[in-house]
C-alpha cells in the first residue's frame, strides 16, 4: 500500500469515533435541531418547537403546553380530522405567558399565518412560571445552528439522551400512587397559587393581535381527570374556573372541555391528572375506540365537520358597584373631569363596562384615562393597585354587547374610599388628531365587582395584616409618630434614627447609615418623616440599601436579598395630614449574613431633612 | 478572529485545503492572501498601521542593504583590508543610521502612540465621566509584536546579521503571519523568512505533529484557562474589596491566576506553534515549562522566551555593551571599588530591560511598579549571587537534593503570584487591599468564605484543578525530555486513544458556545 493510502486509512480510523459521535449527536441531541429525530422523547422544549415553526409554513398553529406536546400532526390528516397541515407548537411546561409570546414571534417573523388554536386550562392559570424559556431560546440557541452544535451542553444532553435510551435499565417507574401524585401536585397548586386576571389579559392581548392581522384564532379548554374536579371544589375555586371561561368566551370562540359533568373526565384516559394516553397510536384503527377521550379533543380542536362541541353558559355572579349613565365631555379641547365616590376591596376582580361614542379606547388613551383617585393628592390608575405581577388591563371590544370591557384586580389597598375620575382631552398640538376628535358620549358605565370568590378571599382575610391595620398603628391621623402597638412587632424598633440631614446644594452622592440585623424570611416596615419632597419625585434619587460590613466583598441591596421586590420603594403615607410621612414594607428571603449595613444614599439639589427614622420587624 | 471561535475553524478548513491544492509556487502567496484577510478580520481600520510599519522597515531596510551592497563591491574592487576596511564599513555604518534611526522612530512611535493615547482617552473619559467615549484610540491588532518583530530585523540588518529582505510579499508575509499576529511569539525575521520562502509540501507526520500540539492547546485554552478565568475575573473584579477576602482564598486566587496566565497563553502559543507546523513554519518556542525555574530569573528565560529574547539582544546587550555604560563603570569602580562598578554595570540595564518590559506589559503605574519588582529582585539576585552561595554554604543547605530545587520552584512560584499581585487587582489600591488581606492573621484563621462563591461549582472547580495538574504534570515530563516525542513512540491505539480523550473531554468539559462568554486569549491586546 503507498503512504498516500496508508494516510487515507489512518485518517479514517483516527475520525471514525469522532463519526460515529456526529451521528449519536444528531440521533439524540436534545431539540430535535434539523428534525432528524424520529422520537423526542418524553420532552419537548421552548428550542424544538421554534425550530420545528423554522422549517414550517405555519399557517395553521396549535399551541399550548405538555398536554398537547407530544401530537404528532401529521397523524390528524391520516385520521382524516383535517385536510389542512398544522404546526404544533406546544411544548412541555409552556405558561400562557411563553405561548403568546412564541406566537407573537411566529406572526412577526413573516410566516403567513391564517389559523391560531390555543388549547388551555385552568392549571395554566393556576400555575405560572416566571422563566422566560421562549426569549432564551430564540436570544442563545433556536437561531443559532453553529452556536447550538457549539455548546458543551447540547453535547452532554445528547449523550444523557443516548445512555438514558440505550444503556439505562428499564425502570418500573416511580413507586409513587396515581392519587398520590395528583393529590400532590393539585394540593401544591392549589395552596400555593392564587387567581390573577394577568394571564387572561395575555391572552386577550394575543387574541386582539392576532385579529388585527386576520388571523382566526379559537381558543379552547383541556379536559381535566375527575378526580381534579373534587380538588377544585375542596379548595372553593369553581369560580374561578368559570370565570376565566367566561371571560375569555367574550373574546373570541371558546371550546370548553374541561367540565365535571363531561365524558370527558373519565380517569383511565390520563396518564396523571391532566395528561392523555394515546399520542403514539393516532394512527391505529381502533384509536378511536380505545382512546375516545384524546379522540374527541382532537375532534374539536380541529373542527372536524359535525363534532358537537358544548358551549360554556355559566353566569357569573357580578355586583355593581358603580353606574354612570349619559356622561358627555365635549371636544373643545380643554381638559374635563368627570369625579364620583367608589368602594373599591382588595384582592378582587372587577369588570369595567363602557357603552356609548367612545370610539378606540386604546388609541385615546392618551387623551381619555379612567383614574381611581384616593383624596385630593393622588392619582392611582388600576393597574397601580393591583399586585399583580405586570400591570396589563386591556380594553376588548365586545362584539355581543357591543361595548369596551376590562378585567382588573386589585392588591392590597390602603383603603376602600376613592373616586373614580374620568379625565378627557380632545385635542393635542397634532393636527391629525385634532381632525379625528369628537365628543365623549358614555351611554353607560359600570363597574363590577366578581363576588365568585368571596368565601375564598374572606378566609385569607383573617389571616392577613393588611397594610391598612399596619398604617393604623404606625401613625395617627395628625402625622406625628405615634406609639407603635406592641400586638403588631415582635420588639421595639430595630433602628432607630433622628435628625438624618443629608446636603443637596453639592450635588454629590451623600451617604448615612448604621448597622442592622435582619432574620432571613422576614418581613420590616420601615417609616420615616421629613422633608423628602425632592426625593420622592423618583426612586432613583433617594434609595435604601443594604450590605454586609463584614466578609462580604460586595453591596447589596435589599432587593437582592428580597423575596419580593414589588414593595421596596418608599410611598407617601396617603392619610390625612401625614404629607410628609413616608413608608416601605420589604422582605428578606434567605440571607447569608445576619448583619447589614442599612444605608440611605441621596443626591439632590435640596438637601435632605428626615426627623426621625424607624426600622420595625413586623410579627 | 480569534483560535477558539468558529470563524477560525472556518478560516483554518479552507485555507488548508487550498493551500495543498494550491501549485508550490503559489502557496506563498496563498498564505500572505490568508494572513491579510485573517487580520482584516480585526477591522480595516487596523490596516493602514501595520502597512506604514512594513513599508517603512522595507524602504529602510532595502536602502540599508543597498549602501551594504554598494559598500561590499567597494572592499571588492579595492581590496580593503584592515584598518581602511574598518574605516569603509563604519563610514557606510554611519549612512545606514540615516535610514534605521527614522524608520525605528516611526514604527516604534506608532506602538508608543498607540499606549499613551489609550492612557490620555482614559484619563479624559474619567474626568469627563464618561468611560473613555470621548476618545477613540485605535490600537492594532499585535501591534506590539509585529513592532518588535520589525525593529529586530531593522536592527539585524544593520548589523549585518541578515540581508535585507528584497522581496515585499515575503517581508509582508512575515509580518502579517497570521498564527503569530494575535499574541506572538516574536519571531526573528532570520529565522522565520527563510521558513516562509519555502512553500512546504503535504507531510502526514508533519500536519499530525501541528494537529497534536493544536489540540493541547485548545485542551489548555477551553477546559483550564477558561474555566479559571471565571474563577479568577469574580474574585479580582473591580467592586470587590480584597481586604475582607480570606486570604487563603485570596493566596488560591492569586495562584489560579497564574496558572490561568499560563494556559491561556501557552495554549495561544500551542495553537499558533500547531497552526504554522502545519504549513512547514517551525515558531520559535515560548515557554520552557517555567513553573519548574530554580529562580525569578531562570523564570524570565522560560516564560515568554522570544520576548526575553528580543529585550536580551535589542536592549540588553547593547546597554551593557556600550562604551557609555563601561564608562559609568570605570567611573564607578574608580570612586568606589570594582564590585560596586560590576553592580552598576549589572543594575542599569536590568533595570531599563525590567522597566520596559513592565511598560509593554501595560500602561499603567501598576506595571511600572511590576516591572521595578522584577528588576529588583533580579538585580539583587544576581549582584547578591556570591554572598548568596556563602550563606547556602553556611548554613549547610545542600542545594543538590531534589527537596530543595522543589523549595526554589515553589518560592519561584510565589514570587510570581506576588508580582501578579500588582497587576491582577483593578487598581494599585485593591493590590493593597489584598495585600493587607494577606498579611493578616485574622484574613488567615478566621475569616469565613467559601471557595464556590467566585463563579465556579464544586464540579468545575474540580475540573479546573484537575485540569492544572495534568498540565503540571505534563510539563514536568517535558523537563526530562520530549513529552511529544515520547508519545510519538507509543503505538498507534494508544496514541490515538488520547487523542479522543482530549477531543471529547473538549467537547464535553470546555468552556465555549453560547451563554458562556468568549474569553479573549489575554496576551492578545498587546
Amino acid at each position: 500500500m503507498s503512504n498516500r493510502w496508508k494516510n487515507v486509512v489512518k485518517a479514517a480510523v483516527f475520525c471514525l469515533p469522532l463519526i460515529l459521535y456526529a451521528f449519536i449527536f444528531i440521533k439524540y441531541e436534545p431539540y430535535n435541531y434539523w428534525g432528524l429525530r424520529d422520537d423526542l422523547g418524553d420532552t419537548v422544549s421552548a428550542v424544538t418547537v421554534i425550530r420545528r415553526a423554522l422549517r414550517s409554513d405555519c399557517k395553521n398553529i396549535v399551541i399550548g403546553a405538555s398536554k398537547m406536546a407530544n401530537l404528532d400532526t401529521d397523524d390528524l390528516i391520516k385520521m382524516g380530522l383535517t385536510d389542512e397541515k398544522w404546526t404544533n407548537l406546544s411544548f412541555n411546561g409552556a405558561s400562557v405567558s411563553e405561548e403568546c409570546e412564541l406566537l407573537r414571534y411566529i406572526i412577526d417573523s413573516g410566516k403567513d399565518v391564517k389559523k391560531v388554536t390555543i388549547l388551555t386550562s385552568f392549571w395554566s392559570a393556576l400555575v405560572t412560571s416566571g422563566v422566560d424559556r421562549v426569549k432564551t431560546a430564540i436570544d442563545e440557541i433556536a437561531l443559532d445552528p453553529a452556536g447550538y452544535v457549539f455548546s458543551p451542553n447540547s453535547h452532554v444532553e445528547a449523550f444523557n439522551a443516548f445512555l438514558n435510551t440505550n444503556l439505562a435499565k428499564k425502570t418500573s417507574g416511580s413507586t409513587e400512587t396515581y392519587k398520590d401524585n395528583v393529590t400532590r401536585i393539585w394540593t401544591n397548586a392549589m395552596e400555593s397559587n392564587k387567581y390573577a386576571v394577568s394571564w387572561e389579559n395575555k391572552l386577550i392581548e394575543v387574541v386582539k393581535y392576532c385579529k388585527e392581522r386576520n388571523i382566526e384564532i379559537s381558543i379552547g379548554a383541556l379536559p381535566l381527570r375527575q378526580e381534579v374536579f373534587e380538588f377544585i371544589r375542596k379548595y372553593g375555586r369553581e369560580d374561578e374556573l368559570h370565570f376565566y371561561k367566561e371571560v375569555l368566551s367574550e373574546v373570541t370562540e371558546f371550546y370548553d372541555m374541561e367540565y365535571e359533568e363531561s365524558a370527558w373526565t373519565d380517569s383511565t384516559e390520563f396518564i396523571d391528572s391532566m395528561h392523555f394516553k394515546g399520542y403514539d397510536q393516532l394512527t391505529d384503527e381502533n384509536f378511536s375506540e380505545e382512546h375516545p377521550v384524546l379522540m374527541d379533543v382532537l375532534s374539536v380542536a380541529f373542527k372536524k365537520e359535525g363534532q358537537e362541541v358544548k358551549r360554556l353558559n355559566h353566569s357569573l355572579q357580578m355586583e355593581e358597584v358603580f353606574k354612570i349613565n349619559n356622561l358627555n365631555l365635549p371636544a373643545d379641547g380643554e381638559s374635563h373631569f368627570y369625579s364620583a365616590p367608589i368602594n373599591l376591596e382588595p384582592d378582587s376582580i372587577y369588570l369595567v363596562s363602557i357603552k356609548g361614542n367612545v370610539g378606540d379606547i386604546d388609541a385615546k388613551a392618551k387623551y381619555m384615562q379612567f383614574y381611581v383617585q384616593h383624596y385630593s393628592d393622588y392619582y392611582n390608575s388600576f393597574t397601580e393597585l393591583s399586585k399583580s405581577d405586570d400591570n396589563m388591563t386591556f380594553w376588548v371590544y365586545s362584539d355581543i354587547d357591543d361595548n369596551y370591557w376590562a378585567v382588573i384586580q386589585t392588591g392590597d389597598l390602603i383603603t376602600d374610599d376613592y373616586n373614580f375620575v374620568i379625565k378627557y382631552q380632545s385635542k393635542s398640538g397634532d393636527e391629525e388628531d385634532a381632525a379625528k376628535a369628537v365628543d365623549l358620549q358614555i351611554e353607560e358605565l359600570g363597574i363590577y365587582r366578581y363576588s365568585g370568590f368571596d368565601s375564598q378571599r374572606e378566609a385569607e382575610k383573617t389571616e392577613r395584616m393588611g397594610l391598612d391595620d399596619i398604617l393604623d398603628s404606625v401613625f395617627d391621623h395628625g402625622g406625628k409618630k405615634a406609639e407603635f402597638l406592641k400586638e403588631f412587632f415582635e420588639d421595639e424598633s430595630i433602628l432607630s434614627a433622628e435628625n438624618i440631614q443629608l446636603p443637596g446644594d453639592t450635588g454629590e452622592l451623600q451617604q448615612w447609615f448604621d448597622t442592622i440585623r435582619l432574620d432571613p424570611n422576614s418581613t420590616y416596615l420601615v417609616a420615616c418623616q421629613g422633608d423628602l419632597t425632592e426625593a420622592k419625585i423618583s426612586s432613583e434619587t433617594f434609595y435604601i440599601d443594604c450590605f454586609t460590613p463584614y466578609y462580604s466583598q460586595h453591596y447589596n441591596s435589599i432587593e437582592e436579598y428580597a423575596a419580593s421586590v414589588d414593595s421596596v420603594s418608599f410611598v407617601p403615607s396617603r392619610l390625612p395630614g401625614t404629607d410628609d410621612v413616608y413608608w416601605m414594607v420589604f422582605d428578606t428571603g434567605d440571607l447569608t449574613f445576619d448583619t447589614f449595613a442599612f444605608r440611605i444614599i441621596y443626591q439632590g439639589t435640596q438637601g435632605l431633612n428626615i426627623d426621625w427614622l424607624d426600622v420595625y420587624k413586623l410579627s | 478572529m480569534v483560535f477558539n471561535s468558529l470563524p477560525f475553524a472556518v478560516f483554518f478548513l479552507i485555507l488548508f485545503a487550498v493551500y495543498f491544492i494550491a501549485p508550490l509556487k503559489l502557496r506563498r502567496y496563498v498564505l500572505l492572501l490568508a494572513s491579510v484577510v485573517f487580520y482584516l478580520f480585526s477591522g480595516l481600520e487596523n490596516l493602514p498601521f501595520i502597512l506604514l510599519a512594513l513599508l517603512a522597515a522595507y524602504a529602510a531596510s532595502g536602502k540599508m542593504g543597498a549602501l551594504y551592497d554598494k559598500m561590499e563591491l567597494e572592499i571588492k574592487k579595492g581590496k580593503l583590508e584592515g584598518a581602511e576596511k574598518a574605516e569603509l564599513t563604519r563610514t557606510y555604518k554611519k549612512r545606514c543610521k540615516r535610514y534605521l534611526v527614522p524608520a525605528i522612530i516611526f514604527i516604534v512611535g506608532m506602538l508608543v502612540l498607540s499606549k499613551a493615547g489609550t492612557l490620555i482617552a482614559r484619563a479624559v473619559g474619567d474626568y469627563a465621566e464618561n468611560g473613555g467615549d470621548i476618545i477613540r484610540v485605535i490600537v492594532p491588532l499585535g501591534i506590539s509584536y509585529y513592532t518588535f518583530s520589525l525593529v529586530g530585523y531593522l536592527l539585524d540588518v544593520y548589523w549585518r546579521k541578515m540581508k535585507r529582505v528584497s522581496d515585499l510579499s515575503l517581508l509582508a508575509l512575515g509580518v502579517f503571519w497570521f498564527p503569530q499576529i494575535l499574541q506572538g511569539p516574536i519571531s526573528k525575521y532570520s529565522q522565520l523568512i527563510p521558513q516562509l520562502e519555502k512553500p512546504a509540501r503535504f507531510d502526514w507526520d508533519r500536519i499530525c505533529s501541528g494537529l497534536q500540539l493544536m489540540l493541547w492547546g485548545y485542551f489548555k485554552k477551553l477546559v483550564i484557562a477558561d474555566r479559571l478565568s471565571v474563577f479568577v475575573t469574580t474574585m479580582f473584579a473591580a467592586d470587590k474589596d480584597l481586604s475582607k477576602t480570606p486570604a487563603y482564598i485570596l493566596a488560591a486566587g492569586l495562584f489560579l491566576g497564574a496558572m490561568q496566565l499560563y494556559a491561556d497563553f501557552s495554549a495561544c502559543m500551542d495553537i499558533a506553534s500547531g497552526v504554522s507546523e502545519i504549513f512547514g513554519i517551525k515558531l520559535p518556542r515560548n515557554f520552557e515549562q517555567p513553573f519548574f525555574s530554580k529562580s525569578v530569573a531562570e523564570f524570565w528565560r522560560r516564560w515568554h522566551v522570544t520576548l526575553g529574547t528580543w529585550f536580551k539582544d535589542y536592549v540588553y546587550l547593547p546597554i551593557s555593551t556600550s562604551p557609555r555604560l563601561i564608562h559609568i563603570m570605570a567611573f564607578v569602580k574608580k570612586k568606589i571599588n570594582a564590585r560596586v562598578g560590576r553592580a552598576v554595570g549589572t543594575a542599569i540595564p536590568l533595570f531599563i530591560v525590567w522597566l520596559l518590559t513592565g511598560m509593554w506589559h501595560g500602561t499603567g503605574w501598576n506595571y511600572v511598579l511590576w516591572g521595578l519588582y522584577y528588576g529588583t529582585i533580579i538585580t539583587l539576585t544576581t549582584i547578591f549571587a556570591p554572598e548568596i552561595k556563602k550563606l547556602n554554604k553556611a548554613l549547610r543547605i545542600n542545594t543538590e537534593t531534589q527537596a530543595w530545587r522543589v523549595f526554589q520552584s515553589v518560592r519561584t512560584v510565589i514570587l510570581f503570584c506576588v508580582g501578579r499581585l500588582i497587576t491582577m487587582p483593578a487598581t494599585l489600591k485593591d493590590s493593597g487591599a489584598a495585600l493587607s488581606s494577606l498579611v493578616s492573621a485574622r484574613q488567615w484563621f478566621l475569616a469565613k468564605g467559601s471557595f464556590l462563591s467566585y463563579g465556579l461549582d464544586g464540579a468545575g472547580l474540580a475540573i479546573a484543578l484537575s485540569g492544572v495538574a495534568l498540565m503540571l504534570l505534563v510539563d514536568k515530563l517535558q523537563v526530562s525530555g520530549s513529552v511529544r516525542e515520547k508519545l510519538r513512540q507509543q503505538n498507534v491505539v494508544f496514541r490515538y486513544l488520547i487523542y479522543w480523550a482530549a477531543i471529547f473531554v473538549i467537547i464535553f468539559l470546555g468552556i465555549y458556545g453560547p451563554g458562556y462568554e468568549r474569553v479573549q486569549f489575554t496576551y492578545m491586546n498587546y
